[in-house]
């Protein structure tokens, strides 16, 4: 009943707000990006027809203390989970003073690393599980605390509505001290569940800590309850470091998992060079510990050496490509070798080397090494071009697989232009022919912010960095063209 | 009621949009903000903008062009810092704490300010869809550089407009 009161309420401010921005001088800002593709989308194991002509206008309206974020989306035609209706897609409005902050409407929050409370949103993979409701923040010189009650924007897909409420406070007894706790509380028609957590960051000459602890309770028939705890840890002499993370995660499962999340590191030791994938401490992991050993001779170079052991129990994982069932327990260990280097003058490398192995409870164990080079040389000052090569090996039971990843980027500075090729072999699951993909995309700048982008080929999903630059993006295969313009003043 | 409450306020929107210029080269006006850099310590950008331009950037450890670009903007930050040039780095990660970003900072040898943003408030107050993102402002809060991304020899377009940016500072 709460949240339908400020949802009420909100709308009648938006009115009036909206209404006087002919009165009042505003600043109005704003991006504007209109997108074309037809091809393929990778949903799963599935791939469905896409061909989809959309217009989503970001609006952020701004007068002295006040907010008001809008975004507005057409979609031709309206067939995605995301985004179930068209026109207003996202709104909020708040005001933010000095010490206080108040949101209304959609919002994010994020309580801890996540273990406790982590509402984001991805726009581009058109993912989200932000709350529609109220958000209040309060802050003082060394502290601040934070309120939440609201409901599930997807709740119009599902047949029931979760409510969430929580409230999360943290302090900073110094600028190397930071304590924080709270508690959230997840209710719908058949189940509610509550979570305790607290998070203590230390920093102390050449070492740091971090810890987050939560303990979880969920009611149905019968209470269940669980706990989970994180570790990070850190030291730091010159040019060398050592850096170590633990988890043990044993939360009760429900519906809710959603809300939160088990914190998941991506230590350099593996994630940027080499797979795709996030293979350390992965959030399925039930239990884990990772260390890093660092050397870093110069600002454009260093060398890592890392390993990580993990296990789990039941069906939380997140590498299709290398099993069928669903249910099993594992043990993972992995160990690389990571090392960027930029030579004097235009040359650089990254390399990185990795091995990982997996032991089931029942079936084969599955092991995969990997290795990556990316040399990359600038032609002249406006001029660069980058290869990057990986490869990858997997064995699971009977199968042995290859995949290898080239791709050839050349920039250009002037006019403002940039080309990305790729050629790629790979599959999705072990025991699926391996695919090969070509892509390319062309991409310039008209003005300082307008953008056109042009692609066709077969793309990648997750988190893909090309034309020097990074977004998150589903996997696809087809043509596309992007027009984004930035407005405002 | 929700559908007449959109077209009313699209409808004054766009009359706000269209009294005003949507050249490329009218200067925009960024929206001031504030945050807590990795020590605790509230960072509030209408102080730094007294001093000097500010450069922004929104970044995230993911991703590589960003820790590039960073490199370059560490070497602009050292040469024109003690004459009040100020920079911003708005990490867009999501979970990470600040024990594990002032390690990530520290070992790359990253001197500038490092703010964490991992509720994309000030990602979306800015409208970040792609990284890196990177601004520099000046006064009044004019914008004197914009690039989504990063390519070679942007940092030479960059020095070029902080330079810009500190002769306005210069004239009354």
């Amino acid at each position: 009943m709460a949240t339908e009161f400020f949802h009420r309420c909100s709308q009648i401010i938006f009115f009036v707000l909206g209404s006087s921005v002919a009165a009042h001088p505003l600043s109005i800002q704003g991006v504007n990006t209109s997108q074309y593709e037809i091809g393929k989308q990778s949903i799963g194991r599935e791939k469905e027809h896409r061909e989809i002509l959309e217009n989503r206008l970001d609006v952020n309206i701004l007068h002295s203390d006040f907010h008001s974020i809008m975004r507005f989306e057409v979609l031709q035609p309206s067939a995605y989970s995301y985004i179930f209706d068209e026109g207003l897609k996202k709104w909020s409005m708040g005001f933010e003073a000095e010490n206080i902050a108040v949101t209304v409407g959609d919002f994010q929050s994020i309580f801890g690393r996540g273990l406790i409370l982590n509402l984001v949103e991805f726009p581009d993979l058109q993912l989200q599980n932000t709350l529609e409701g109220l958000k209040l923040g309060l802050s003082a010189n060394r502290g601040s605390i934070s309120l939440i009650s609201g409901r599930d924007t997807r709740s119009k897909e599902r047949p029931s509505v979760d409510f969430i409420r929580g409230v999360w406070g943290t302090t900073y007894p110094s600028q190397w001290v930071t304590v924080g706790g709270g508690y959230i509380r997840a209710e719908n028609a058949k189940r509610e569940f509550q979570l305790y957590g607290m998070q203590i960051d230390l920093t102390y000459r050449f070492l740091e800590l971090g810890m987050d602890i939560g303990r979880k309770s969920v009611r149905d028939k019968i209470e269940k309850k669980g706990w989970a705890g994180y570790l990070f840890g850190s030291f730091l002499h010159g040019k060398w470091s050592v850096q170590a993370e633990y988890k043990n995660y044993k939360f009760p499962d429900d519906e809710f998992s959603s809300y939160y999340q088990p914190p998941s590191v991506l230590a350099e030791s593996n994630i940027q060079l080499v797979a795709r994938e996030e293979t350390l401490l992965n959030p399925g992991d039930d239990v884990g510990a990772n260390l890093v050993l660092r050397y870093s001779p110069s600002l454009d170079s260093f060398f890592a050496l890392g390993a990580d052991l993990s296990s789990s129990h039941g069906d939380k994982f997140w590498w299709p490509h290398y099993r069928d069932n669903d249910l099993s327990f594992f043990y993972r260990s992995n160990y690389s070798v990571n090392a960027y280097y930029r030579f004097k003058g235009d040359f650089s490398f990254n390399g990185s080397f990795s091995i990982l192995r997996e032991k089931l409870e029942f079936g084969s164990p599955v092991n995969l090494w990997a290795c990556a080079i990316i040399p990359s040389y600038r032609i002249d000052s406006i001029q660069s071009v980058e290869f990057r090569g990986e490869v990858k090996a997997i064995s699971f039971g009977n199968n042995s697989n290859y995949d290898w990843l080239t791709s050839l980027t050349y920039n250009s500075t002037l006019p403002n232009v940039s080309a990305n090729f790729s050629i790629e072999k790979s599959r999705y699951v072990v025991h699926e022919k391996a695919e090969i993909k070509v892509a390319g995309e062309l991409r310039w700048g008209l003005g300082s912010f307008h953008d056109f982008t042009i692609g066709y080929g077969s793309f990648g999903g997750g988190r893909r960095c090309a034309l020097g630059t990074c977004r998150l993006s589903p996997p696809f295969r087809g043509f596309k063209g992007q027009l984004t313009s930035r407005f405002g003043g | 009621m929700k559908t007449l409450l959109i077209l009313i306020t699209l409808i004054l929107t766009l009359f706000q949009v269209g009294t005003r210029s949507l050249l490329a080269d009218e200067k925009q006006i960024l929206p001031s903000f504030k945050g807590r850099d990795l020590g605790n310590r509230l960072v509030e950008v209408e102080k730094l903008l007294a001093k000097g331009p500010v450069l922004i950037t929104f970044w995230a450890t993911w991703c590589a062009p960003c820790l590039r670009e960073m490199e370059k903007i560490e070497v602009l930050y050292e040469k024109y810092r003690e004459k009040g040039f100020s920079v911003i780095g708005i990490n867009q990660d999501v979970i990470k704490s600040r024990a594990e970003l002032r390690t990530f900072v520290k070992t790359r040898h990253i001197s500038f300010l490092i703010i964490m943003d991992r509720e994309r408030k000030l990602g979306n107050l800015l409208h970040i869809t792609a990284l890196p993102s990177t601004f520099l402002i000046g006064k009044d809060r004019h914008l004197y550089f914009f690039r989504t991304g990063y390519r070679e020899g942007d940092e030479k377009i960059l020095e070029k407009k902080i330079v810009e940016a500190f002769s306005d500072y210069s004239k009354k």
